[in-house]
């Protein structure tokens, strides 16, 4: 029994050990880019002293989070909570809110991108389930209309207008 | 709009999230993560980093140590 709980320890020591490694190398590499252009140099106390801190700081931040999403009766977390979470500086909150909107903007232009795909695929798979119908029913193809679908296969990819015209060739037996 | 080369990516937010949520039916949404990403780096980056650097240009160092650090923590601290 303590053996398990042990162990059990060590696999969460060591699953933080991991996360503050992690945490640590993507400070590195951003303090590595501030150094650089305000050309100064981080000595290595200075890094690993701002990783602990970004490690203990998410510890509040994440409390805070649950204690947000709880009291408005949700299990998940979500934007507004974040935004009360930077409310102590004006500025800061500012820019989360305009990251916010920038958010929010991108994810409906994805959605925007995807509803067009949906839509160009759709016609896309109607044409040659229309010319696969055709073919089945008529069992001889002319030698012309055999040239045509091969090469409509071939070129699948990149012309619609081929697959419309193939289409239209087959549908016209 | 993706963080750029130097940012906290996502799974690594949320697994530092995770770690502190005392219920476990916590869960984050994806927009709310990106923005923790982004708080994050602006912490660390904006706000710690560029506090330090400022910190020792006014002392005319060439290296910044944890004594710059030390001085700007009071009001980093307070502003998060």
């Amino acid at each position: 029994m303590e053996e398990d709980e042990g162990t059990e320890e060590q696999e969460r020591f060591s699953h933080r050990q991991r996360l503050k490694a992690a945490v640590h190398y993507t400070v590195g590499c951003l303090c590595e880019d501030v150094a650089s252009d305000k050309e100064v140099q981080f000595s290595k106390q200075t890094i690993a002293a701002i990783s602990e801190l970004t490690f203990r700081q998410c510890e509040h931040f994440a409390k805070d989070l649950e204690m947000f999403a709880r009291h408005a009766k949700r299990s998940t977390i979500n934007t507004e909570d974040v935004k009360l979470l930077a409310r102590r500086s004006n500025s800061l909150l500012k820019y989360i809110t305009e990251k916010n909107e920038e958010l929010t903007q991108f994810n409906i232009e994805q959605r925007a991108k995807k509803k067009k795909k949906l839509e160009d695929d759709k016609t896309k798979s109607l044409a040659p389930a229309e010319a696969a119908a055709s073919g089945r029913d008529s069992l001889a193809l002319s030698p012309g209309a055999e040239a045509a679908f091969g090469e409509g296969r071939q070129e699948q990819a990149d012309s619609p207008e081929r697959r419309m015209k193939l289409s239209a060739f087959i549908l016209s037996f | 709009m993706e963080a750029t080369g130097g940012g906290f990516r996502k799974e690594l937010v949320s697994k530092l999230l995770q770690m502190h949520f005392t219920d476990s039916k916590t869960k984050v949404s994806g927009d709310a993560l990106r923005l923790m990403a982004e708080l994050l780096t602006i912490f660390v980056v904006a706000e710690a980093a560029i506090r330090s650097v400022r910190q020792a240009q006014a002392e005319d160092l060439a290296l910044v140590d944890v004594d710059q650090l030390e001085k700007v923590l009071p009001q980093l601290l307070l502003d998060f």
